[in-house]
């Protein structure tokens, strides 16, 4: 960081992006929204359709905990990471057991389910987050009632000790980590990710050396990007990583509360991706990809509300069951009938980006009077 | 290879907008205001779009080329192409953050309102870049009050350069920017209205009209293009940009936004920094033809100045005469007025005249920008607006002068109190034979009772009240001749003339013979050109080593090397454009 000032500059030495991202944290909104939930329920647990590592269909059930959160927000945090509403630094390993017992008697003991997602908010296995006998219980748990099980991790805390520890607990398991962008600066400055595509790499190496699967998810459109750079990059990055994981989730951004990216978009600096920019990635990956590798996934959270991926309204529900379609299907056919006057938009839009020197992008309103978007900015 | 900078010449310049000639001057090849094309963009004449941009986003930070499009760069022996990195940008409303990796470039500099803060390599203005990119300018245009600082401030620093903010622009506000200072615009927008089904026009978007087989395609959106840079091209050369961008505001909310708040800041900084002028050609008109005129800088200077800072004539502070303006200007030269000052007949009353937008103008200063040369439209109505100025104007004055006494034939209330205030239209109209005898009365009631002093030379009271408000001073003009035929005017000193008085101009033509008074006396602006060049010629850049920076377009300059008064100059560009502006910025008029 340099400590200069510019033409417009008063003299003062600017700030690390870390503490605009930890700033929203503490604010009085934050604090009394965080000690009002009850620490020995779960977030949220819920069932989904899904495919399990052999592609046969499932039922998952994903169990959303509020534990004491992810070491990396601790130290500093993402960008446009909101998970930090859900976590409380006062959460116990009795809460964490409690609420485990809470998901699977809400779920009837996992009733008719060939998956569970535990998120943490954080890495599963890292002990500082989540106490080890917890997660030796859920481990030994689910291996036992013979569900797949999928858990998030950072890529930095993957050590070859706790991998191989994981995987004598829960053998093939699938271990998710959040690359978000396969390319270095990305990681550092759109997305303060703490770690390097190099300790990705390496993460990959020790859940292959353990016969664990790979889920790597990339992040569609950080902030401090434009709509045109974010197609092009993130088509790019899916291709590149895909060979080394076994399914790859691109979360398209969605804006989660007191975030960066939540001042990004309120003070208009932001929009969320366009539902027809997944369309395109996904055509143009699977193209180069071909259908024998890794699953492509993409689930549009609030896909088609404002706050998430969206069009002009009158054809997003129809491209978010098509993307949805295609996660599970793989089949690029499910868009083939997809058709909308909103797509020259899309198209124009894209077209200025990838045009002219604008790398907050040109974007503008999506919905509305054709007329008053066009309008003087 | 080494990156030569784009051929560029003045025109014409209006405020902070240029017509410059691009590539050789002999035969220049293009003019800005002008378009930058894409590679996808259609085909557009080299006289409307000299230049082409590349952008290559496959590697983080995106790198960009311009090139021209003809040989536009001085031997023009080839087609230039220049080179730059966006870096990273963070948005502006992350500015106490910095990125660290800064946008680059030499002739083309891209920046952003984050670089504008944070990057100290931008403070050596004495580079000015042909072309200057300001990246998140959508951003900016979305914030209050933001792009009206982030033009104000590239454009004053960068005088020479031209300023691109890419996707904002179109043929709806294309007259608007220039007016803030921009150069180069791109079809961004058009081509989104394309999109759209829209035809963005220069009176701002629209559906196309089938009946006359309109279409929203590119090629009419680029004859849009063509239609608005051509009018933005032609105000510029006519000093009537000021018009066309408040007509093109209409179109847009936010570009009316924009046009209040660079008015705003332009009056801000006009205290420091020169950005008007003192006179104008012949001929000139301002035309304040609708409700945001009253906001631009001229017309606030004016207000503001009266109120504060004018002095009336010493012989003439007793009794105050406020009559309606007339469309004719000078007032003096209508039939109204001159019937006003036959009823008057007396030269000891001070006239001002109540109008609008000025607010007031007292009859000494008729002759000058911009009492002399504004039109409003006249429906006979004052809105609560223009009353309120006046008031406001009129009770300052009257506060600050202590005149004993105001004869109101103007027909408006003006809320003073503890005055002797003689209304004389009593609903009337201002030329009704019973008003104007009831003006001839109240002037003769207000002197009856003293005899005054009348033994003064009302052209001297003219030329020293002029002078004061002009040049801050009327010390030159003690113990000088004043002859000639009103309104024209000669003064002289032990014989010798010191200036001349050009009505027509409203400005003094001084006489190399006054050069040292008048600097002694610190009533010039000055140019100090650089120790030991010879002064040949005009004043370009490379000879400038100070000035002052409230240089207004037109001022007569003293031109001083080591301490030295050399002679004088007059100047071509207001303060702001010194001292790297585009080319020559004073020529020169007498060598002592």
């Amino acid at each position: 960081m340099a400590s200069a000032c510019g033409v417009l500059g008063d003299g003062s030495k600017p700030v690390k992006v870390h503490h605009l991202i930890k700033a929203p944290e503490n604010t009085p909104e934050s604090v009394s929204f965080r000690e009002s939930w009850d620490a020995s329920k779960p977030v949220t647990v819920y069932k989904t359709p899904e495919n399990l590592p052999d592609g046969t269909p499932c039922t998952a059930a994903t169990v959303i905990l509020r534990s004491k959160g992810c070491a990396w927000w601790w130290k500093s945090g993402c960008t446009f990471c909101g998970y930090f509403n859900d976590v409380r630094d006062d959460v116990s390993a009795e809460d964490m057991f409690s609420q485990w017992e809470f998901a699977k008697k809400n779920t009837n003991q996992f009733e008719d389910c060939g998956m569970v997602k535990v998120y943490t908010s954080g890495t599963f296995f890292e002990d500082r987050e989540n106490p080890p006998e917890w997660q030796d219980l859920v481990l030994r748990e689910t291996a036992q009632m013979g569900l797949h099980l999928v858990v998030e991790a950072q890529a930095q805390m993957c050590t070859p000790e706790k991998i191989s520890w994981v995987a004598e607990r829960h053998p093939g398991c699938t271990v998710a980590i959040g690359l978000e962008a396969y390319d270095d600066r990305v990681l550092r400055f759109h997305v303060n990710k703490g770690f390097t595509t190099k300790q990705w790499h390496s993460a990959v190496q020790m859940l292959r050396d353990n016969n664990l699967r790979v889920k790597t998810y990339l992040l569609f459109k950080p902030p401090f990007m434009s709509e045109g750079d974010a197609l092009v990059h993130t088509t790019s990055w899916l291709t590149k990583v895909a060979p080394y994981s076994d399914e790859v989730s691109v979360n398209p951004m969605n804006i989660q509360k007191n975030t960066i990216v939540d001042r990004l978009f309120r003070n208009k600096e932001y929009r969320p991706p366009w539902l027809w920019s997944l369309v395109e990635m996904i055509l143009r990956s699977h193209e180069h990809l071909g259908d024998d590798s890794c699953r492509i996934i993409v689930h549009p959270t609030a896909g088609g509300k404002i706050r998430g991926a969206h069009n002009c309204g009158e054809c997003d529900s129809e491209v978010v069951a098509a993307i949805e379609r295609y996660s599970v299907s793989g089949d690029t056919e499910e868009f083939s009938h997809l058709e909308c006057s909103c797509k020259s938009h899309w198209r124009a839009e894209i077209e200025n980006d990838n045009s002219f020197p604008m790398p907050l992008g040109f974007g503008t309103f999506r919905r509305g009077n054709p007329t008053d978007i066009v309008r003087a900015p | 290879m080494e990156e030569r900078p784009l051929a560029r010449s003045t025109i014409s310049r209006d405020r902070f907008s240029r017509l410059f000639s691009i590539g050789d001057r002999n035969s220049p090849e293009s003019y800005s205001p002008c378009l930058i094309i894409g590679e996808n963009d259609p085909e557009l004449p080299i006289s409307i779009a000299p230049l082409n941009l590349k952008l290559d986003n496959s590697v983080i930070p995106s790198s960009m080329e311009i090139t021209t499009r003809s040989k536009l760069c001085y031997p023009f022996d080839r087609k230039d192409t220049w080179t730059a990195s966006q870096g990273l940008s963070l948005p502006p409303s992350l500015i106490e953050s910095n990125s660290g990796e800064f946008p680059s470039g030499v002739e083309f500099l891209p920046v952003t309102w984050s670089s504008l803060h944070h990057d100290s390599s931008l403070l050596k203005t004495s580079f000015q870049p042909s072309i200057i990119a300001l990246m998140d300018a959508p951003q900016l245009s979305k914030n209050t009050g933001l792009i009206e600082t982030a033009l104000f401030t590239i454009r004053t620093h960068f005088p020479s350069s031209l300023i691109w903010a890419p996707g904002i622009s179109g043929p709806d506000n294309c007259a608007l920017l220039s007016w803030m200072g921009v150069d180069i615009f791109d079809l961004a927008r058009s081509r989104q209205a394309s999109s759209l089904g829209v035809l963005l026009t220069e009176s701002g978007p629209r559906l196309p009209e089938p009946s006359t087989k309109e279409d929203c395609s590119m090629v009419s959106q680029c004859q849009m293009w063509t239609n608005s840079i051509s009018s933005t091209r032609s105000a510029i050369r006519a000093g009537s940009l000021r018009e066309l961008a408040e007509l093109q505001s209409k179109s847009s909310p936010r570009s009316v936004e924009h046009l209040r708040r660079h008015d705003q800041l332009t009056l801000e900084k006009s205290g420091k920094l020169g950005m008007t002028q003192s006179s104008v050609q012949i001929g000139t008109q301002l035309r304040c033809h609708s409700f945001e005129s009253r906001n631009d800088v001229t017309i606030r200077l004016w207000r503001e100045e009266i109120s504060e800072k004018y002095e009336p004539p010493m012989r003439m502070r007793d009794v105050l005469v406020l009559l309606p303006c007339s469309a004719k200007k000078p007032y003096r030269l209508s039939k109204s007025h001159s019937r006003f000052r036959k009823s008057i007949g007396n030269r000891r009353v001070h006239e001002i005249m109540v109008t609008s937008p000025l607010g007031l103008v007292p009859r000494e200063l008729e002759d000058i920008w911009p009492a002399a040369h504004y039109d409003i439209p006249v429906t006979g109505d004052w809105d609560e607006d223009e009353l309120s100025i006046i008031r406001q104007m009129l009770s300052r004055l009257v506060e600050r002068v202590g005149y004993s006494s105001i004869v109101n034939h103007s027909g408006i209330e003006t809320g003073l109190v503890g005055i002797n205030e003689i209304d004389t239209r009593k609903g009337e109209s201002a030329g009704s034979k019973d008003s104007l005898a009831r003006l001839k009365d109240a002037v003769s009631y207000s002197f009856e009772n003293e005899s005054g002093e009348l033994d003064f030379s009302p052209r001297e009271e003219k030329l020293k009240s002029i002078s004061r408000f002009k040049l801050g001073s009327d010390e030159w003009l003690d113990g000088c001749q004043i002859r000639g035929r009103p309104p024209i005017f000669t003064i002289s000193k032990d014989g010798e003339q010191m200036a001349k008085w050009d009505p027509r101009r409203g400005r003094f033509l001084f006489s190399k013979a006054s050069l040292k008074n008048l600097w002694s006396l610190g009533i010039l602006r000055k140019v100090e050109l650089i120790h030991g060049i010879e002064w040949t010629g005009d004043i370009f850049p490379n000879m400038i080593e100070d000035y002052d920076p409230s240089i207004l377009l037109d001022d007569e300059l003293a031109v001083i090397q080591e301490g030295e008064l050399l002679g004088s100059a007059r100047a071509v560009a207001p303060g702001w454009e010194w001292p790297f502006g585009p080319g020559k910025l004073a020529k020169s008029r007498h060598r002592l």
